[in-house]
């Protein structure tokens, strides 16, 4: 029921939306209704929480025997946790968007960020496979169908077609793990069982979309330069993806699988977190972002801990809302904001409490990694946090100064709000011993931050080229690699199609159909 | 029909589709299917009325015609060396002869399959289909193309006298191959570099 | 009025008319409004069905007798009529946009009543025979006009020719096989003859390589018009061979059989496509593929769901390669070929035509929310309940088919000179492209959308649907 609320808020939303657009009216009329569409949104999908689990009946195609899975969705809690962030998120853009007028108002993009929101949000409602696959589809076409809009030269289009192919293997080999589920009847939900070969699909599935992997290629790939819809676009389609991991996380994976898994995923948080503190400017460093919060829901779920790994989904879209959002920096505002993130150093009865309640293997040698990626992770937000805004603040006409910080506050608003109702017992203790690394490691940030503040100052001014970094050399290498074999295999097919094709074609058909029958015959 | 003419006319039709094979010159060529036509034609009459065996070879012959005719309107003429003596054509009678060995070989597994069917018959049957085949698996230039499968077709044609004597069926076949003979005079009128 | 005259003998007739025709536009309009009506009655006023018009009883007769040979077109006859010309009206249509296509639409208007024909004969040794006809006076419609022919059209006539006497053969043998189906020997020979035969007829590995051949040299239209109706009407007479004989439909070697050639016919086709340069042969090579999904899909062991999904398969076919034939057509007349140098750059001069090439060249590779996705997973699911490995095999077609779709998109997407985008496409073009484009995500959400009713199904194949 409340779910049909929200969806219908949605589709009300955008008809108005659209008729205001068409009918040319003031955008002030068209921004106002889109405030208040989304807050009601973001306020249908809180009211979820009364009526968790529900699942609305699900759309069977027909014939039933022919297709396998219906197109089904699942509110439960995972689900509402992406969800009311992604209402967030699209309160916080809307909300903010008044400051980024330096193309003029864009009801348009309203529109599509509006649309896109409910995209994700019906795809991290996705009960199956199946469901979700098309989720992912419908956001990464809209995806690419804006890039090229927003493309201006050969390159950025390929990039664009680059990124969707990578996105769309990695949405195949989940319809592929969707498939093998067929046989053992759990077709209809993410229920692994002991299959491993599923799980790693799923994980792979996951780690494409993210861009885990390749990373090289999804970094150098990475057109996004905008901040509202563009941060709706990133930011969704990576919770998205996530949405997925979190469904996994209750699987066994098997102990030879963890052991190569576990310090790949710690590697790629490290670095990636790494990056995302000190390459300069947030929407530069934004992939690396994406990646390092990936690599930390990942672990999660390998450790089984489901409630973690959505914990970083949110964070996710949260922090990375505010990072990204954050455009016309004021000293206030920025300390405040960085005030918040200690919201998500696992401190007892806060929401990334629940992030580190997991059984990792090996879980002295990499629980320490996966820490250490988060607090990159955090100092990384604080610092971009001080870094030069885009815009003036004293520009900015006084309504939108006032609208722009509760758009802002909004978001780590919704982080407190799910720390105190988010889920039965979520306001859990924690992990004590990573509680207290933490804080002693962001406290002593903090003094330093305060007393020293050369050190802080000579973090940020830190300037590195990542692509020339030893990683992406080797990585494009093994590029390189692919792309000489693709080249070797293209003449291969030359060559053979020049063979069935050319004077003799005929005769090697022929003999291609003797072998095929003595085949046959002998099996 | 004798058994002794069954021979001859095999005989007949294994030099006139080798002779196919191994010669490029169109006219030579024309000449020889019309030759395999006719001794065709004696092979039929082992289980079909003269009058059907007569349509056939007048058909098969129509078809030649279409193939002769068309190749003096555009004036046609054949590549330098036509009619030397080369390695090819050695290739190509080695080949054939290779294929011929082969179904001498296997005569009596494939015998099995039409029971019915005389030694003669069935040879030039299989003779005409396999030196088709290569026929048109060693050049894709039209006329030797249409030569080819208007070979393989009467080679199934002699296969198929022994299991089907509907007149319909033998019409519509004249029909098949005097149209195969039309599409290649009007390929041959398009064909690049006639 | 007799059914066979209406559907068979009429449209070859009206095709004889349209030649005293000279305007192209005049001509494709003509065929496009005859197709429509010939496909409004098939699905109204089906054959062997009474109706009543202003109180007239009235009834398509079923049969018409031609020198002893019977062609029937029953009820369950509707829906081979309802897709030959429901796609024959939207392909005539689409011919407006192209140019010099007088001689093709007649022709294969001519063809669809052939193909109907060869629906209709008995006994099925005719099909054979009409079949080759068709195919025959289409090589005259598949020349480029004011072009000389290559050697991918010499290839087609081959294929189409050898095709004929294994089935005339299979025939015959069948005749034997029917009289003592317990000699397995003939059971044998016949299996193989027809094997042959229809390989030859199907297009299937190895004997498609005259389709990217014939790519090269035609308008891809045209290959479009031959590759989606010689092998479905192929397929159909096929079917109705299995469902004829007990001993065929009851085979279980058969039906294995044609999972193996359609999983070779797929992961080939898919992997040749995958290393192409030329959009051209792109298109030919997934054309050919969708026999392949048509023979995994009646593999089934179920075969009521075999026949479902394969009936099932037909539609988005027609709809993807009719978009893609469209677009691919318009490119090929504006870029003056399909190679990758060709087309460098043309995404921004012609962003529709190549959305309209990247949205069906997504559809065949499987993606979500287009067309053919449901049911080719849908596929995948049954095959992998049957066959692990089979299902993993298949898979690997759509990997090959999206590296294809991606790399051919991302050769109209590279230039040197790049200078915005800019649309140069008529509105007509747009908005057919736009149209085909809503009706390939509608058929991907809503698969079951004019899905023919089960019972027509198995009314058409009686004896193989009452197998389970």
């Amino acid at each position: 029921m409340y779910l049909l609320i929200t969806f219908l808020i949605f589709v009300i939303t955008l008809f108005l939306l659209a008729v205001f657009r068409v009918s040319k009216r003031p955008f002030g009329v068209s921004w106002v209704t889109a405030a208040l569409g989304s807050i009601s949104i973001l306020v249908s999908i809180f009211l979820w929480q009364m009526n968790l689990p529900y699942s609305p009946p699900a759309i069977s195609w027909n014939p039933a025997d022919v297709f396998h899975s219906p197109i089904a969705f699942q509110a439960d809690t995972y689900s509402w946790l992406f969800s009311l962030s992604f209402g967030g998120l699209l309160c916080a853009v809307l909300l903010t968007s008044p400051i980024r007028t330096a193309n003029g108002f864009q009801p348009s993009s309203w529109i599509a960020s509006i649309g896109f929101t409910g995209l994700g949000i019906l795809t991290v409602l996705a009960a199956n496979p199946l469901t979700l696959a098309l989720g992912w589809a419908a956001m990464d076409f809209a995806e690419l169908i804006n890039l090229f809009r927003l493309s201006d030269s050969p390159s950025a289009s390929r990039s664009a077609i680059s990124g969707f192919s990578f996105r769309i293997t990695g949405t195949f080999l989940a319809i592929f793990a969707g498939v093998l589920m067929i046989p053992t009847g759990q077709e209809n939900s993410f229920q692994v069982g002991s299959s491993s070969l599923i799980a790693l699909l799923f994980l792979f599935s996951a780690g494409l979309r993210l861009g885990v992997i390749p990373l090289h290629i999804t970094l150098r790939t990475d057109p996004g330069q905008r901040r509202g819809f563009g941060t709706i676009i990133r930011l969704i389609t990576a919770a998205s993806s996530m949405i997925l991991i979190v469904r996994i996380a209750e699987t066994t994976l098997s102990q030879s699988l963890v052991f190569w898994l576990v310090p790949f995923v710690a590697a790629t948080g490290i670095f990636s977190a790494w990056n995302w503190l000190t390459i300069s400017g947030e929407l530069q460093a934004r992939p690396f972002f994406i990646i390092a919060v990936g690599a930390l829901s990942i672990g999660a779920s390998i450790g089984g801990n489901a409630l973690g790994s959505a914990v970083w989904g949110v964070t996710l879209v949260l922090y990375g809302g505010i990072s990204f959002l954050y455009s016309a920096h004021k000293t206030n505002l920025s300390v405040l904001l960085a005030a918040t993130s200690i919201l998500l150093i696992g401190l007892p009865f806060t929401f990334s409490a629940s992030a580190w309640i997991g059984t990792l293997p090996l879980s002295v040698l990499y629980t320490p990694l996966f820490i250490l990626t988060a607090l990159l992770v955090i100092l990384g937000f604080v610092r971009h946090l001080f870094e030069h805004g885009e815009i003036d603040w004293q520009q900015l006409p006084v309504w939108a100064q006032s609208v722009y910080p509760i758009g802002l506050f909004l978001l780590p608003s919704l982080a407190v709000v799910m720390s105190v109702w988010g889920w039965e017992g979520s306001q859990a203790f924690g992990n004590l011993f990573v509680s207290i690394a933490s804080l002693v490691i962001f406290m002593g940030i903090g003094f330093l931050a305060w007393k020293g503040r050369v050190v802080l100052n000579s973090i940020i001014n830190i300037k590195i080229d990542p692509f020339s970094s030893l990683f992406f050399k080797f990585t494009d290498a093994i590029g390189t690699s692919f792309q000489q074999l693709a080249e070797v295999l293209v003449a291969l097919f030359k060559t053979l199609s020049n063979l069935l094709e050319g004077d003799g074609g005929l005769l090697w058909t022929m003999v291609f159909i003797i072998l095929i029958l003595l085949s046959v015959r002998g099996s | 029909m004798p058994e002794y003419i069954q021979w001859i006319s095999t005989l007949l039709l294994v030099i006139t589709s080798f002779g196919i094979l191994v010669d490029l010159e169109w006219k030579n060529n024309s000449a020889l299917m019309a030759l395999q036509y006719f001794a065709t034609f004696f092979l039929l009459m082992v289980f079909w009325p003269i009058n059907m065996s007569g349509s056939f070879l007048i058909a098969g012959w129509v078809s030649v015609l279409i193939i002769v005719m068309t190749n003096q309107n555009i004036k046609r003429t054949d590549g330098p060396n036509i009619n030397t003596f080369s390695l090819e054509k050695l290739f190509r009678l080695f080949t054939g002869g290779l294929v011929l060995l082969i179904i001498i070989t296997s005569y009596s597994n494939i015998s099995n399959w039409f029971p019915s069917a005389t030694p003669p018959l069935l040879i030039s049957s299989l003779n005409l289909i396999f030196v088709g085949f290569l026929m048109i698996g060693m050049s894709q230039k039209i006329d030797r193309v249409i030569f080819g499968l208007l070979t393989i077709m009467t080679g199934f044609e002699i296969a198929f006298t022994q299991v089907d004597n509907s007149v319909l069926m033998l019409a519509l076949l004249c029909l098949i191959l005097m149209s195969i003979s039309l599409v290649g005079s009007f390929l041959m009128n398009n064909a690049e570099g006639k | 009025m007799n059914a066979p005259l209406l559907w068979f003998i009429l449209p070859i007739v009206v095709a004889g008319g349209l030649f005293l025709i000279q305007n192209d536009k005049s001509v494709s309009i003509l065929a496009g409004f005859f197709s429509l009506i010939l496909f409004s009655v098939a699905a109204f006023l089906p054959p062997d069905t009474p109706f009543t018009i202003l109180t007239v009883a009235f009834k398509f007769e079923p049969t018409l007798q031609f020198f002893g040979r019977v062609f029937s077109l029953t009820h369950s006859d509707k829906i081979p009529l309802m897709y030959v010309y429901g796609f024959g009206s939207f392909w005539f249509f689409c011919t407006l946009a192209y140019n010099n296509s007088r001689k093709a639409v007649i022709i294969s208007l001519a063809i669809l009543g052939i193909m109907i024909g060869a629906i209709a004969v008995e006994p099925f040794l005719y099909s054979a025979i009409l079949l080759e006809i068709a195919a025959l006076i289409a090589i005259p419609f598949l020349v480029r006009e004011g072009q000389t022919f290559g050697r991918g059209l010499v290839r087609f006539l081959i294929n189409q020719t050898l095709g004929l006497p294994f089935i005339l053969l299979a025939g015959f043998l069948l005749s034997g096989v029917e009289a003592g189906p317990d000699d397995l020997a003939i059971v044998l020979q016949a299996m193989l003859m027809l094997g042959l035969g229809f390989a030859f007829l199907l297009s299937v590995f190895p004997f498609y390589t005259w389709a990217p051949m014939l790519s090269e040299e035609i308008e891809p239209y045209k290959l479009a018009f031959i590759l989606l109706t010689f092998p479905l009407i192929s397929l159909l007479i096929g079917l109705d061979f299995i469902d004829k004989y007990a001993w065929l439909r009851s085979s279980e070697i058969l039906f294995n059989l044609l999972q193996v050639v359609g999983l070779i016919l797929i992961l080939s086709a898919s992997i040749w496509a995958a290393f192409q340069n030329h959009l051209g042969r792109i298109f030919a090579f997934s054309l050919v593929s969708s026999t392949g999904y048509a023979l995994i899909a009646l593999s089934s062991s179920d075969h009521i769901l075999g026949l479902e999904s394969f009936f099932l398969l037909i539609l988005p076919n027609l709809v993807t390669f009719g978009l893609w034939s469209y677009s691919i057509t318009l490119l090929d007349e504006k870029t003056n070929g399909l190679w990758k140098e060709d087309i460098r750059g043309a995404a921004y001069k012609y962003p529709y035509i190549s959305a309209g090439i990247a949205f069906s060249g997504l559809t065949v590779a499987g993606i979500p929310l287009l067309a053919m996705f449901p049911i080719k997973v849908a596929i995948w699911g049954t095959l992998a309940v049957e066959q692990t490995t089979s299902s993993t095999l298949y898979g690997l077609a759509f990997i090959g088919f999206f590296i294809a779709s991606a790399r051919s998109f991302s050769a109209m997407l590279a230039t040197n000179t790049f200078t915005g985008w800019k649309s140069n496409e008529t509105q007509n073009q747009k908005t057919i492209i736009l149209l085909l484009v809503v009706l390939l995500i509608l058929l991907g959400l809503f698969p079951s959308l004019f899905k023919p009713s089960l019972d027509l199904i198995i009314e058409m194949f009686p004896n193989l649907a009452q197998l389970n």
